[in-house]
């Protein structure tokens, strides 16, 4: 398990360069929750869905990052969603860089 | 109506101004009885002073004076660099240590105009300037005094998060945002380097408070994310102007764009770049350049002749004004240091296959690496051979650099890339452990780059790499990888010129550079002075200003909404028309 965790961090520490990512693209996304929603609520939304991170952008907006083995992708998660009360939108992570 | 004209008229002559001469054969007479002077022509040969006397000497004028000639004083400020920022004042001055060969120099009074405004006004230090950038080095010796205090700090979520050094960093989470790239420091300056203080360069504001937000990492990349929350601690910490130069190509970014418009209805304006392709943003957008937002100033670049800088994207419905983005001289983070260079001919271990990545001479005396095709470097496709990869590669190469990187502040690599992939479906991938093994064996798929649209067009592409965590670790491997699907293959991959680099920060570091990302803070500094001069403007106004205070530039004509190049003076004598009001015709 240590093992495992010690690979996933440095796993995670590899970074990227700028362009359009194939592989990295369905495991990060912007999520808009409707007022008043909680990160709480939120992480209930996704139910059996592995959460690696959730950070709190503002404005009920939350950089969700699925644990790899559970991302569904974009359009399953955008079907799964349509109709929650709680998730008004979810999009990707996108990348921009310097100009 | 007449009340309006007489303020637009007094309006426009409350500015600072002094006597220097008069008109010949010209006097100003005010009669005790009349409200206004009159002027009064006399002959050339006449003695001005004994007209005057003459008509003193009459007990029904009150005076008479001679018609003096006035002129706009010029604001000049003392810091040494000034010299160099043509953008600023265009005396055809040659920029040092330019890299953007055309027209430097350029033509004489072909800038802002920022000599008479600040005659007008020079100092925004009521206004707070957020820089969403790589972050900002706050502890340089011109930009110091002019950061954002950040006491009373609060956090995305406008909850308290005590003081702040300057800002935030949204890249590590923390109070510090250190610029470790160098771009944000270098449009912090553009905005608000210190003016007159006998330092380094001077900014669009002399004084101002610029507040650090890092969004960006190393090598300048961002995310929705980053940016997303960066926008949001702007707001909540008093920001009144923010400047974005940055952008993507990727889908309308609906978050994004929330994020700003909930700014703009804050009271913010919102000041971006157009990009450094070359292309059309109506047709190829780039965002935010391309969001319909009416607080959002998309901004161009120009040359020192004012002509559309050859790499600034443009665009007649997306692009709203340009400024100048060549040669900029201003203040940066430190200097990066050249550590290690590879032209790829030993240590490069490969996997699975042997001899797919081959080390090429190539006929400049660079160095490639070229999965197939051994053979000289030619460009701009076909460089390694008359041929083409193969199907279903995976095919990795790598070698550990080891530590060179601890004393640095900052480190990462360069590699000068042609690509010629199948688009969406073959990739190079880059990857970097701090263990001595093929850095793919700890990456999962998930953390593959592609880069499959790179350096087609006939001119290498430099990617940079972040080599952070290689920091103060025994090891460091970087890697790359060529996948390739079952169908269709192209010309390829070629790496040169490869380069390890290490940042040392320093307070003193200064540096010319070119990109709309320049442009942008010249408006965005140029918005923290309106905002300053007219502390009532609201969004709309500032963009109005900004806008229809511009001059006219023939290059610029279709090219953008606008057609024109800022002019500080002009924005800040433009009036807009009083909102809110509301008139009866009786």
């Amino acid at each position: 398990m240590l093992r495992f965790l010690i690979l996933f961090f440095l796993v995670s520490y590899t970074g990227l360069v700028a362009g359009n990512s194939l592989g990295d693209k369905e495991q990060s996304y912007i999520v808009t929750v409707t007022k008043n929603s909680t990160q709480k609520d939120l992480a209930k939304e996704f139910g059996s869905l592995k959460i690696k991170e959730i950070k709190n952008l503002g404005n009920e907006m939350f950089h969700v990052v699925f644990k790899k083995e559970s991302d569904p992708g974009l359009g399953d998660l955008k079907k799964r969603f349509n109709k929650s009360k709680k998730i008004k939108a979810i999009e990707l992570n996108q990348k921009y860089s310097t100009h | 109506m007449m009340k309006l004209f007489i303020l637009l008229v007094i309006l426009s002559y409350s500015l600072t101004i002094f006597s220097e001469d008069f008109v010949k054969g010209e006097i100003l007479v005010k009669m005790k009885s009349r409200k206004h002077s009159t002027k009064i022509k006399i002959r050339q040969d006449e003695d001005i002073n004994e007209v005057i006397e003459e008509f003193e000497r009459n007990p029904n004028v009150e005076y008479a004076q001679p018609n003096y000639i006035y002129h706009l004083q010029s604001t000049t400020p003392n810091d040494p660099k000034f010299t160099e920022s043509w953008g600023l004042k265009n005396s055809a001055q040659t920029v040092t240590g330019a890299t953007y060969t055309t027209n430097n120099p350029g033509t004489v009074g072909k800038d802002m105009n920022l000599i008479n405004a600040w005659d007008l006004v020079t100092n925004c230090n009521s206004i707070t300037v957020a820089v969403l950038d790589s972050g900002v080095n706050y502890n340089h010796e011109d930009l110091s005094a002019n950061m954002w205090n950040g006491i009373n700090c609060r956090d995305q979520n406008n909850l308290f998060l005590g003081s702040c050094n300057s800002g935030y960093d949204f890249v590590d989470s923390d109070k510090s945002p250190l610029d470790l790239n160098g771009h944000g420091t270098h449009i912090a300056g553009t905005i608000g380097a210190v003016g007159n203080n006998s330092l380094g360069g001077v900014g669009v504001c002399w004084n101002v408070k610029i507040m650090a937000v890092r969004v960006a990492n190393v090598v300048g990349e961002l995310t929705t994310a980053s940016v997303i929350s960066g926008i949001n601690f702007a707001r909540y910490n008093g920001a009144k102007v923010i400047n974005m130069s940055l952008g993507g190509t990727g889908s309308e970014d609906t978050a994004y764009k929330t994020a700003i418009t909930n700014a703009i209805n804050d009271g913010i304006v919102v000041v971006v770049s157009a990009g450094n392709s070359g292309v059309n943003n109506d047709t190829t957008p780039m965002w935010p350049c391309s969001f319909n937002l009416s607080g959002i100033i998309c901004v161009a670049a120009v040359d020192q002749a004012y002509n559309l800088a050859t790499f600034s994207n443009y665009g007649a419905t997306s692009v709203d004004v340009a400024a100048p983005g060549t040669n900029i001289y201003n203040s940066t983070n430190g200097t990066w240091s050249s550590l290690q260079t590879d032209d790829f001919s030993t240590g490069w271990t490969q996997s699975p296959l042997a001899n797919v990545w081959k080390s090429v001479a190539s006929g400049s005396g660079a160095s490639c690496v070229a999965p197939n095709y051994p053979a000289l470097l030619t460009l701009p496709n076909n460089w390694c051979a008359n041929g083409t990869y193969a199907n279903n590669l995976d095919q990795r190469i790598w070698k550990n650099f080891g530590s060179t990187l601890g004393t640095y502040d900052a480190a990462k690599f360069e590699v000068d890339v042609f690509l010629d992939l199948q688009k969406d479906n073959d990739y190079l991938g880059i990857a970097r452990w701090n263990v001595n093994s093929e850095p793919y064996a700890a990456s999962s798929s998930a953390l593959k780059a592609s880069l499959s649209e790179l350096g087609t067009s006939g001119s290498a592409t430099t990617v940079e790499y972040d080599l952070d965590p290689c920091k103060g670790q025994t090891h460091c491997s970087i890697g790359f990888i060529l996948h390739s699907n079952a169908s269709t293959v192209n010309f390829g991959v070629a790496l040169f010129n490869f380069v390890i680099k290490g940042l040392t920060l320093a307070t003193n570091s200064y540096k010319s550079l070119n990109g709309t990302s320049m442009a942008a803070p010249h408006v965005a500094g140029l918005a923290a002075l309106i905002r300053s001069y007219n502390p009532n403007y609201t969004v709309s106004d500032t963009v109005n200003a900004i806008i229809n205070g511009g001059d006219n530039a023939t290059s610029l004509s279709g090219k953008t909404v606008s057609g024109k190049t800022v002019n500080a003076y002009g924005s800040l004598i433009y009036i807009n028309a009083p909102t809110g009001l509301s008139a009866t015709v009786q």
